[in-house]
């Protein structure tokens, strides 16, 4: 599996003398092209701050990271920048949508930063609103939609680049639980249709599981005794197993109380159908080669 | 012209505080430091030769109201009020670059914000949008296909 996203021996230091405090301390992370991994961990333990490093929204103190084979830490702001706009799509807690922009023009927000044609820019906006479910709602501003309907443009807008990488920060934190399963089934189906690599951070045990493999961080390092990979073909019973057994104490305590009924003993089996693991050959990124061989792809 | 200018920078620099989230988001969707600072200029430059067309229509129907006002009062006649192609030039000209000088500073700054300010809570939504107010007046200037304000 190509790497799609690389961090090696990554620090984060916040403060100096004796306020310093490390947020991250020597994380190695990998992605392949298409993977779904989901970070949790405590709060304070840095999977916030290994969002912010692997996306480009903040430098590192020390380390390597890999996004697309780019060092983003050899880059200078401008260079960065380029990458976020081109190979990385944000979808945030609290949707970050312009609220003055209708949907579609919120989702077309970085094909117009990035000088793209204004038809071209509406073909690919209606298109990654098509992708997520969205498209009728695309004259609508943030505030007439939905919170679920929302975080779907969000995503569209964050899919509307074509990125190397999605970093999701706790996207189902700022809804209620069906809207929540919808956006979290949304983006499983976005690494296993259009072999979206995909990573996100997130507090909740029920979205982590849906994941093909969940990184716990443990005091800004990665916990290896609780590493989780789901892997394909695992039975219902054997993944809620080992998540319980991986589970950090406390985690499950963390869940917000109106997502309660998320906690691991209520998991259905349907999040961990079997047929969920029997991924699509996939062989180019993209919502406009979906499910395409590697042979075929433009 | 020098309190004008006062009022142009406090006014500017209030509206980049109250859209410090709406930048940084922005600034994480790829927009870059010398796009955030050009968009902000372009702002200032619209709102500028707005306000300056204003006003120059405005001084010079009141003046002429004025003048009338003043001729009925004293049972009077007045000439009528003169005008001169001079004061509209060189007010046309100075509004607009009084405007682009008043809010450079304040524009840079803007474009020195980071990704990670305001992004946390929200940030991209102005209060005054979550309490359901009206929106900021030149947050409508904001880019859009349709209005394409990018270099």
């Amino acid at each position: 599996m190509t790497v799609a996203v690389e961090a090696l021996g990554l620090r984060k230091e916040f403060g100096s003398g004796e306020t310093r405090v490390e947020a991250l301390r020597n994380v190695d992370l990998s992605l392949g092209e298409g993977e779904f991994v989901a970070v949790t961990g405590a709060s304070g333990s840095g999977k916030s701050t290994l969002l912010h490093l692997v996306g480009g929204l903040d430098r590192p103190s020390g380390g390597v990271v890999r996004v697309g084979g780019q060092d983003l830490a050899a880059l200078d702001d401008d260079a960065l920048t380029l990458v976020r706009r081109r190979q990385i799509g944000f979808v945030f807690q609290f949707f970050n949508l312009l609220p003055i922009l209708t949907a579609e023009e919120n989702v077309a927000l970085p094909l117009v930063i990035d000088g793209v044609d204004e038809k071209e820019a509406h073909r690919r906006s209606l298109a990654a609103m098509k992708a997520v479910g969205v498209a009728h709602r695309a004259r609508h501003r943030p505030s007439e939609l939905s919170g679920g309907e929302q975080q779907r443009v969000a995503i569209a807008r964050a899919l509307v680049s074509e990125p190397v990488l999605i970093l999701a920060d706790e996207p189902t934190g700022n809804l209620d639980s069906v809207s929540g399963d919808q956006v979290i089934s949304l983006l499983r189906r976005l690494a296993d249709e259009h072999g979206q690599t995909i990573l996100m951070v997130t507090h909740d045990a029920k979205d982590a599981a849906v994941a093909d493999r969940i990184v716990f961080l443990k005091d800004g390092l990665v916990d290896d005794e609780q590493r989780l990979v789901l892997d394909e073909g695992a039975q219902v019973a054997d993944v809620k197993e080992r998540l319980t057994a991986a589970l950090p104490t406390g985690l499950v305590a963390q869940t917000p109380a109106s997502r309660g009924d998320m906690a691991v003993d209520t998991l259905t089996g349907d999040r961990f159908g079997v047929e969920r693991r029997q991924r699509p050959v996939v062989g180019c990124r993209g919502l406009h080669h979906p499910q395409r061989l590697p042979h075929e792809c433009g | 012209m020098v309190a004008g200018a006062f009022i142009i920078l406090n006014a500017f620099l209030m509206s980049v505080g109250e859209r410090h989230g709406q930048i940084a988001l922005l600034r994480a969707l790829g927009a870059t430091r010398r796009q955030v600072t050009r968009l902000l200029l372009r702002e200032a430059l619209a709102l500028g030769l707005a306000g300056t067309v204003l006003g120059l229509g405005l001084g010079a129907a009141v003046s002429v109201a004025l003048t009338q006002g003043l001729a009925g009062l004293v049972g009077a006649r007045v000439p009528g009020v003169a005008f001169s192609w001079r004061p509209f030039v060189v007010g046309g000209l100075l509004g607009p670059v009084l405007a682009l000088v008043a809010t450079y500073i304040p524009a840079r700054r803007a474009g020195r914000i980071t990704p990670l300010e305001g992004l946390a809570e929200g940030g991209a939504e102005p209060p005054n949008h979550r309490a359901g107010g009206l929106p900021t007046p030149v947050s409508r200037w904001w880019p859009c296909p349709s209005s394409r304000p990018w270099p």
